[in-house]
């Protein structure tokens, strides 16, 4: 088999995993409901910064955006550019993030899972787009 | 919103089972959106409204219906250093950048105990 058609094989894979990351996500979305109000009580929204919550929200769209362009057309134009957005969209960097993921130890579970997804998420589109 | 909404595949699902009335009210609803990283703008909504389980004219009319005055705007003036800015009202929320021609548009609306 030539270095092309593995090159078509790997993408096909990586796309299979976007695809199916992007159901979980959803998904997961939907069961993370709950655990959003709590966050949003404990978490308040200060007047100087992103709440936690809609810093998630940013994360979540800028993310689903560049993997359901994968998704439904294989590709995103200018995929450098991309490749450099989502190396610049490391989740735990973000302090508001930071401090939710390593400072509430052992609570919320379902959204840390779900940033750890999302995360994967960013992670393997950057793959894709490196192929 | 494409130039050509007609050629835009998502375009045609979002309409999808609306009057015609409804269609050009997403039609002027779409105008306040930038497509950030969606294909489109129309795509954006679909995967929006698909995520939150809601409709997407009726998660359009809600963020339409988001007053930014009287609400926090954050950061006070300008934006971000990703390009971006939050308004916040109550428990709900506007996250907007600039497009291509320094207009304000919108990228998500949300709620803050969704």
């Amino acid at each position: 088999m030539n270095s092309v058609n593995l090159g078509l094989q790997k993408a096909e894979r990586t796309k299979n995993q976007i695809v199916q990351v992007l159901e979980q996500l959803t998904r997961d979305y939907q069961n993370i409901q709950p655990e959003l109000r709590l966050i949003a009580v404990n978490f308040p929204a200060g007047e100087d910064e992103f709440s936690i919550l809609e810093e998630i929200e940013l994360l979540t769209v800028k993310i689903r955006g560049y993997a359901s362009q994968i998704q439904v057309r294989d590709k995103i134009d200018n995929p450098q550019l991309a490749i450099e957005d989502l190396k610049n969209l490391t989740i735990f960097d973000i302090p508001a993030i930071a401090d939710f993921y390593f400072g509430s130890d052992g609570e919320y579970q379902r959204m840390k899972v779900y940033l750890q997804k999302l995360d994967y998420l960013r992670l393997v589109v950057i793959e894709y787009l490196s192929i | 919103m494409p130039d050509e909404p007609s050629l835009d595949p998502f375009w045609v699902r979002l309409c999808a089972g609306y009057s015609e009335a409804e269609v050009k009210e997403i039609e002027q609803h779409l105008t306040a959106w930038e497509a950030s990283t969606y294909t489109s703008i129309p795509h954006s909504i679909l995967d929006h409204a698909f995520r939150k389980q809601v409709d997407p004219l009726k998660y359009l009319r809600k963020a339409h219906n988001f007053t930014k005055k009287g609400a926090v705007r954050i950061p006070k003036s300008g934006y971000r250093g990703d390009n971006t800015a939050v308004y916040r009202k109550g428990n709900e929320y506007l996250i907007v950048k600039t497009d291509a021609f320094g207009v304000e548009k919108i990228v998500t609306y949300g709620v803050n105990d969704e």
